[in-house]
């Protein structure tokens, strides 16, 4: 399913659309370039492909390029070209948002240009020799897949914010050329990944992607370790051997957590990125070397300069102006949705959920298909033979929420438990109805993030608190109180009379129930959310 | 004529048969009958109104090219089929009548078919 932003002065493609292309989402239609540029605003990054008509009758202040002093011939012309201005400032802003131009290539020939229009790497257009539909479906298919598949890249999911296709515009950039690339991040936002999948294959280098994490490296050994070494340069060293450098020789070379580098090793990487030539430890020959070089840190090295334990030469030399900062997770809740999409057919890949989802298709006779992640719709729509992967609201909110201390690693680990769990879960269900649909629970997310459940009372009916010696014998009653009554709110479902039958003996008292409760602090909004 | 000939394709010829485009003789009749209703009866629809084909075509009169145009062979032809087309206006806003289904798509077919040769003339 793709979300589709038509920009068109007609009601009549967006209603096309909608009406035998449902398998999409379609967003507008905008009717000018400003408001097409609010819906791309209002959606953050979501929309995959914009269908763009040329000719607009819309009235004059609205015309991308409009002047007053223009001629009625020249209007005439804006607003059958309008389209064609829209396209630039799509493209100025959005270089990556894939565009169909709803006309042939050789009409834009036609009218008098303004400016170039140079057909552009994820500019299409529309082949309407026949104007046929089914063509037009596969061309929006074909746009869409081309895109998620430029998107993923392998391993990494960029997912859909600006902030994270800006990176990605300027990795593009700087992936290129022999110039080093330093990426900044914490550990788990994915820096291994970045370099090997995206910056090793977009610098188009035949030679091995080779990676080194210096976190891990024994100190003694480092300079062995990245530069090679000669037999006898030291004890234990009976044999030539070969250094990260010349292995990744024509390729790419990516040194994780550069921080921990030795001086010793500092100083033969400056003399590597000066020279271009390595010289082994022990020996006098120098070894010509190409290596396009990634470093990461999770630190901000320029600290490390100032204090001097980071050679300033070296740091300049790493090309310090264009570090790439890769976000913390918690920074990107807008790729939340693409990420468990992604996570999630990742996850799929590995053996033992693969066979496991063979067994549920076995179990409950659903046709081979994929697996599709929803987001808050109670039926997802267009499932045909896959199984929809249902992700509530309350769901989302909660993974949204966490602190996600170990970034990617952590969000990858979270999803592949809940599509485990829910899974296995539902095996255990007799009846197949409803079978196509598995939802991952707030309760099953929770758990795994290991955020305090609903059941707070647990089946001995016990429950603890924290308190110091120092505290009041009041505070600690109050504390208790406060404890209980959460605890007994969430056993009992938000049921206020339930709650009064078991404190006073009597439903009717679910008022005064509720008052204590507010006496004592507790909000009932958010013990609501917490029942699940 | 070339700029004429664009806003002809664009306005009318591509519009007369937008949703036709999708169903074909397998279609569920009342399915197509939406189609043809759709194309004919609400050609252009926009904020700044709804036009059918026949009043996108009287718009095309004061299009510059139009006199040119009009003189034509295919122009003459084209302005034949408007005609014929016109006559289905009221039965279309009814309920689906097999006979008046299939004449409908066959001119819709023909206009989209006169302007796309216009458009392709005039390129040339």
């Amino acid at each position: 399913m793709a979300d589709i932003l038509i920009i068109d002065d007609q009601d009549r493609t967006i209603s096309m659309c909608q009406r035998f292309m449902p398998e999409h989402r379609y967003r507008g239609p905008a009717r000018s370039w400003k408001e097409a540029a609010e819906q791309l605003a209002r959606s953050r990054g979501r929309v995959d492909l914009v269908l763009l008509d040329v000719h607009f009758d819309i009235d004059d202040a609205l015309l991308e390029g409009w002047k007053e002093s223009m001629s009625s011939h020249e209007r005439d012309l804006l607003r059958r070209n309008q389209g064609l201005h829209i396209l630039e400032r799509l493209r100025a802003r959005y270089p990556e948002l894939p565009v169909i131009v709803m006309t042939r290539a050789q009409d834009i020939r036609l009218e008098e240009q303004p400016h170039s229009k140079r057909i552009e790497e994820y500019t299409y257009f529309l082949d309407d020799e026949s104007l046929n539909a089914r063509a037009l479906r596969g061309q929006i298919a074909s746009v869409v897949q081309a895109n998620q598949t430029r998107i993923h890249e392998g391993p990494l999911f960029w997912g859909r914010s600006l902030v994270m296709r800006r990176i990605r515009q300027k990795l593009k950039v700087v992936s290129r050329g022999r110039l080093p690339v330093v990426l900044l991040g914490e550990t788990g936002t994915g820096k291994s990944l970045v370099a090997r999948n995206f910056v090793h294959r977009q610098s188009q280098r035949r030679g091995n992607f080779v990676s080194v994490d210096l976190a891990t490296l024994p100190k003694e050994l480092m300079a062995a370790h990245l530069f090679g070494s000669v037999k006898g340069a030291y004890t234990g060293a009976v044999a030539d051997r070969v250094g990260a450098f010349e292995a990744a020789n024509g390729g790419t070379l990516f040194l994780d957590e550069i921080g921990n580098l030795t001086v010793d090793a500092q100083k033969l990487l400056l003399s590597v990125l000066q020279e271009g030539r390595v010289t082994r430890i022990g020996d006098v020959r120098e070894r010509p070397v190409d290596v396009k070089l990634v470093v990461a840190t999770n630190e901000d090295l320029s600290e490390r300069v100032e204090s001097g334990t980071f050679r300033r030469d070296l740091w300049m030399r790493l090309n310090p102006a264009v570090t790439i900062h890769l976000p913390p997770l918690r920074e990107r809740s807008l790729d939340f949705e693409s990420l468990v999409e992604f996570t999630m057919q990742e996850a799929l890949k590995r053996p033992y959920l693969h066979e496991l989802v063979a067994d549920y298709r076995r179990e409950f006779d659903i046709q081979r298909g994929g697996l599709r992640a929803f987001f808050g719709k109670s039926t997802p729509e267009g499932l045909g033979s896959d199984i929809g992967i249902l992700f509530p609201s309350r769901t989302m909110r909660l993974l949204k929420r966490h602190g996600w201390p170990g970034n990617l690693r952590e969000f990858a680990m979270v999803i592949e438990n809940a599509l485990l769990f829910s899974l296995s879960e539902m095996l255990g269900v007799e009846t197949s109805e409803g079978a196509n649909v598995v939802q991952i629970r707030p309760r099953l997310i929770r758990d795994l993030l290991g955020e305090p459940s609903s059941d707070v009372m647990g089946s001995g009916g016990q429950f603890q608190i924290s308190i110091s010696p120092q505290e009041s014998l009041n505070k600690v009653a109050a504390l208790c109180e406060r404890q209980y009554f959460e605890a007994l709110y969430l056993r009992e479902g938000g049921d206020f009379g339930n709650m009064a039958a078991v404190l006073l003996g009597d439903r009717a008292d679910a008022r005064k129930v509720q008052l204590r409760l507010n006496q004592l602090g507790l909000k009932v909004r958010e013990l609501k959310e917490r029942l699940s | 004529m070339t700029g004429f000939a664009d806003i002809l394709y664009h306005d009318l010829g591509k519009s007369v048969v937008m949703m036709q485009l999708w169903t074909d003789e397998t279609t569920v009749q009342s399915i197509r009958w939406e189609a043809v209703q759709d194309d004919v009866l609400r050609t252009r629809r926009g904020e700044s109104g709804v036009l059918n084909a026949y009043q996108v075509w009287n718009q095309m009169r004061s299009v510059h090219g139009w006199a040119d145009f009009i003189a034509t062979d295919l122009g003459k032809k084209l302005n034949h089929l408007l005609d014929e087309l016109k006559e289905y206006f009221e039965v279309l806003q009814g309920d689906c009548d097999v006979s008046v289904l299939t004449d409908v798509e066959r001119i819709c077919r023909a206009i989209h078919g006169v302007t796309k040769e216009i458009r392709d003339d005039a390129g040339m």
